[in-house]
């Protein structure tokens, strides 16, 4: 059986700007895999990617063994790939409840049973019962965390078999943080498999089943997450003191 | 790169459609577009060719002479092609009839085909002008005819008059035939016998010499700054002026006993003379303009203005519009409930402004030529047998287009023109001091026209009936009923 | 006529111009929040909307009164078909101009939408020529009278072809999935992607729903104001102005924006002067855009 998500030397260019030189991972079903790096190493861009929001200049990308390239991501939502971008990018001026009903848009096209969105809605309030509370308010008036929240949660409801989650804990407070890894290890026993994009490499290698390090567009470490937790090359780089936070 | 293509194919496409919006004709002698109206009246080229005598029939018949040439600049397509159509067949049909019985015979005892060129403008002031300039040079022509509407005759003007060659427009304006007071706005002149005046727009040294009851020669010697020239000494024109129009309106006022009325008129230069005409002419009669309402060309909606007049309870209203804004003000004019005359002018004078309104056009009334009710004149009118003979050779010859006034006019100008060819020949001068001197009663559609060395119109009230609009029809309303109309 | 009755007769006036301006406003902001355009096609929307009627509902003679159409169906088929063929005129446009173009600049967006509005209207020329065509009122009958002033059937017709449309409007965005997908395009365009939500279709959906409102509104006024070809120029310029006092994003403050507008222009025309009545219009839409000061233009050029 072919993994889930297989990259296979991807290159992207913005402009003469090379993103991304020939990037090649893969994601097994049911795992975490994390995806680490400093800013400006691609991680973003491999996400963009991966949910066709962008085309690779070279390279596949395969779901399942097939060949998604050039895909646009109102195709890719429908085969299970849901991407929480980056600053979450919610409908600020609409509220909750229809942020998380649009996140099941292409499921109400394609004629899936509205007791099937209705009972994925129950879970997403299960997972995240403030959203439940707080389902009248606009998005745009939530705390980031909760923002956070309704992110995941909108992505969710499209019932994804693949979540890329792109810097879900940027700006949230340190106890906000430790309980949203909390939610995204409860997410993959729920079956979910997850690409996580973090700078915040401790918290994501230690809910991670697996990792890549991501150096100015290529790969330059991968392993199992504890294997790089141990790395020293790592925790100089990605582990150091200033991650005092977690 | 293929978006970018498509994008700029797009952009070809979208420059093709508005340049075919724009509607340039390729200006081609004698060979005027299909007219619009009834196709199977198309005046076809063969029959403008035929003015043309070939070689052969010239050597046949040695006693004719040279054609005598009209260019008429018409504004047949763009907005005012209704104007421009009706003009372009009656030429046409009279150089048939003209030619068809041998021509016009000249002061030397030759017969002269009539030829008539057609241009058209396209309703544009640029092409007016170069039009013109095409008859002159190239054709050659003896007269020129038009435009169809007032800007591109006074765009002509100054070119018909440094090449001296005669003009005739069929357009509305005083200031086509009249030099205006543009230089002077604002400006204090001296009124002989009647103080200052401080000149506002649209003035002419003739609406002074109304407006203050006063020689026009005595104001240009009290004003030596002023141009002195009354008229355009190579411009003529033959419709009718608004001053007569304000008159015949303000004898309908004086004879129903109204002594108030409220105005409402377009923002443009037609409104503007009209509404000059009528501050000349309505206080003399005894009526008070109790309201001096504007509106916008192309606007919709009247009833602000049409209230605030209401609420002045004038016991009249008078209109100055053409139909597009004539109709919708005649509806809501009915809507808000007044229960006044209302008075509009020849701006309205087409079946158009019957078919809008509708039911609101009903007691309509409005000064114009007499062509529109030509069958119901009395017999002693002196025009009613020349309008009876137009409307029945238009008729047959252009299959039932309906009359217009604006036909009118230029069998007004092609009339006249061929009356003194006739008389004086092409020669460019004669014909100019035959226009001014010896054009004298001539019964034409629209009047009888007198012109003069101070009146290049010469069309006096006499010469317009007062219509009335009754169950979708145009009605003569004799001076003496004017009482009785509701 | 007292005071009073004039200055509610001037209401009535700016209410019923007002319903019309805020009509085209709506079309404006909707189509500009789902795909950034201005669309300054949107008052020849009106004119198609209302010649089209005119043409199927009675006798009408069209190019040059070459071919006479001669349907002569009832009026309220009428205007259901002439809706639906103005709609698919947008539906048209979008796809032959518009959508061709996507990732052009804001400028050229513009461009092509004037252009598109050049070509109807001369579609429009070359199809009905110069002349204004009436329609019938939609109910005939005496005019309402309040306390001295005149408010007609048809006005009240328009008034509350305003007020259905708003509120049926307003249900549809809050309340229906594409709605609530469109807003989404609206707020986030690339979010909405990630849903699911194929912008290009609500792109196109939005142009439909412009030309659908835009048409109503053309047709509602046609039996008091008659339509010519050119007609929708100063529908569009006035629609534009309305939808800009609202910031060009926001609907209801379009709305509200159609409405002061209107009644600028019916007071200032009525108590003040008539000759100025559009310098009010723009007038007040400078002030407002003051009052706005870095409002909807200083963003979207920043963005530029």
């Amino acid at each position: 059986m072919p993994p889930l998500l297989e990259i296979h030397n991807v290159h992207v260019y913005y402009g003469r700007i090379q993103a991304l030189k020939g990037v090649s991972l893969e994601v097994n079903e049911g795992e975490i895999v994390a995806l680490i790096g400093a800013n400006g190493a691609g991680k973003t861009t491999l996400l963009r990617a991966v949910s066709g929001l962008l085309t690779p200049h070279e390279g596949d990308i395969r779901l399942d063994g097939r060949s998604v390239v050039g895909l646009p991501p109102e195709r890719l939502v429908a085969l299970g790939v849901a991407h929480v971008p980056e600053r979450r990018q919610l409908f600020t001026t609409m509220s909750v409840i229809d942020n998380l009903i649009l996140g099941a848009y292409h499921r109400y096209r394609s004629g899936d049973s509205r007791e099937a969105i209705r009972k994925d809605l129950e879970t997403v309030f299960e997972i995240f019962p403030i959203l439940r509370e707080r389902q009248q308010q606009r998005a745009g008036t939530l705390s980031g965390g909760q923002q956070q929240m309704l992110a995941i949660g909108r992505a969710l409801m499209a019932r994804p078999r693949l979540l890329l989650l792109d810097e879900p804990s940027l700006g949230l407070a340190p106890l906000l943080v430790r309980e949203l890894f909390r939610v995204i290890a409860q997410l993959r026993d729920r079956g979910v498999t997850i690409l996580l994009v973090e700078q915040n490499a401790r918290a994501a290698l230690r809910v991670a089943d697996r990792a890549y390090v991501l150096e100015t567009g290529t790969v330059a470490l991968s392993g199992t997450a504890a294997a790089l937790l141990a790395d020293p090359e790592v925790q100089r780089s990605y582990l150091g003191q200033l991650r005092q936070a977690m | 790169m293929l978006r970018r293509a498509v994008l700029l194919l797009w952009l070809v496409g979208l420059l093709f459609v508005v340049a075919a919006c724009q509607q340039q004709p390729a200006p081609t002698a004698t060979k005027p577009p299909e007219p619009t109206k009834p196709p199977a009246a198309q005046p076809s080229p063969t029959k403008a060719e035929a003015a043309q005598p070939t070689p052969t029939k010239e050597e046949a018949m040695p006693k004719e002479g040279e054609p005598y040439k009209l260019g008429l600049v018409l504004s047949i397509t763009g907005p005012a092609s209704a104007l421009g159509v009706p003009e372009r067949d009656t030429a046409l049909m009279l150089m048939e009839k003209i030619n068809a019985a041998g021509g016009i015979k000249g002061p030397d005892g030759l017969m002269h085909k009539l030829e008539v060129i057609v241009e058209d403008d396209a309703t544009d002031t640029g092409q007016a002008v170069l039009a013109t300039k095409k008859l002159i040079e190239q054709d050659k022509v003896h007269v020129i005819i038009g435009s169809s509407v007032s800007p591109n005759s006074i765009a002509m003007a100054p070119v018909v008059s440094e090449a001296e060659i005669p003009m005739i427009s069929l357009a509305s304006s005083t200031a086509i035939v009249h030099p205006l007071l543009k230089d002077f706005e604002g400006q204090t002149i001296q009124i002989p016998g009647k103080g200052e005046h401080t000149v506002g727009p649209g003035e002419t040294v003739i609406y002074l010499s109304r407006l203050y009851d006063v020689d026009p020669k005595a104001i240009l010697e009290a004003n030596p700054q002023l141009p002195q020239e009354l008229v355009r000494p190579w411009v003529f024109k033959t419709p009718q002026e608004n001053y007569p129009v304000a008159q015949v309106q303000a004898d309908y006022w004086k004879a129903k006993g109204v002594t108030k009325v409220g105005s409402l008129g377009v923002n443009n230069a037609f409104g503007l003379d009209s509404r000059l005409a009528m501050k000349a002419v309505y206080p003399k009669a005894g009526i008070e303009i109790v309201a001096d309402e504007l509106f916008q060309p192309k606007d919709k909606d009247f009833r602000a203005q049409l209230t605030k007049i209401k609420g002045l309870d004038p016991e009249g209203v008078v209109v100055h519009a053409t139909p597009g804004e004539g109709a919708p003000i005649t509806v809501q004019f009915r809507e808000l409930g007044f229960d006044v005359p209302l008075v509009q002018n020849h701006g309205i004078g087409s079946k158009a402004f019957i078919d809008l309104a509708g039911q609101a056009a009903e007691g309509v009334l409005f000064p114009a030529g007499k062509l529109l009710v030509a069958e119901t004149l009395p017999d002693d009118d002196p025009q009613k047998p020349v309008l009876l003979q137009y409307i029945e050779d238009y008729d047959k010859y252009t299959n039932g287009a309906p009359r217009s006034t604006f036909g009118g006019h230029a069998w007004d100008a092609v009339m006249i023109s061929v009356q003194c060819l006739e008389k004086v020949g092409p020669e460019a001068s004669a014909l100019r001091d035959c226009f001014e001197n010896d054009v004298k009663d001539f019964v034409g559609i629209t009047g009888v026209f007198t012109w003069s060395p101070v009146d290049h119109v010469g069309i006096f009230k006499e010469s317009l009936a007062l219509i009335m609009i009754k169950d979708g029809n145009w009605v003569f309303v004799a001076p003496d009923e004017y009482a009785n109309v509701p | 006529m007292s005071l009073e009755s004039q200055l509610l007769q001037f209401l009535f006036a700016g209410l019923t111009l007002g319903s019309i301006y805020a009509l085209i406003a709506l079309g404006f902001v909707t189509i500009y929040n789902v795909t950034g355009i201005v669309n300054f096609a949107q008052g020849d929307f009106a004119m198609l909307g209302a010649l089209i009627t005119v043409t199927l509902y009675q006798r009408t003679g069209i190019f040059n009164r070459v071919i006479t159409v001669n349907l002569q169906l009832p009026l309220p088929l009428a205007i259901l078909l002439a809706v639906v063929l103005t709609t698919l005129i947008g539906v048209v446009l979008y796809l032959i101009a518009i959508r061709p173009a996507r990732g052009a600049s804001v400028i050229s967006l513009i461009i092509i939408t004037i252009g598109a509005s050049i070509a109807l209207r001369g579609l429009g020329l070359i199809v009905w020529w110069t002349d204004p065509y009436p329609l019938p009122v939609f109910t005939p009958g005496p005019p309402i009278e309040i306390a001295g002033a005149v408010l007609t059937r048809q006005n009240v017709w328009v008034i509350g072809t305003m007020v259905a449309i708003v509120v049926g409007l307003y249900l549809f965005f809050e309340h229906t999935l594409l709605g609530k997908a469109l807003r989404a395009c609206a707020v986030n365009r690339e979010a909405a992607r990630l849903m699911g939500i194929k912008a290009d279709h609500m792109a196109l959906f939005s142009f439909a729903l412009g030309a659908a409102v835009s048409a109503i509104a053309g047709i509602v006024i046609t039996p008091s104001t008659f339509m010519a070809y050119d007609s929708g120029t100063l529908l569009s310029l006035k629609g534009f102005v309305a939808a800009i006092m609202g910031g060009l994003t926001n609907a209801p403050l379009a709305v509200a924006g159609g409405l002061v507008l209107g009644l600028v222009e019916a007071f200032g025309a009525g108590l003040l002067s008539s000759a100025y009545k559009d310098a009010f219009a723009f007038l007040t839409m400078f002030v407002i855009l003051l009052l706005r000061a870095g409002g909807v233009f200083g963003q979207r050029l920043a963005e530029a």
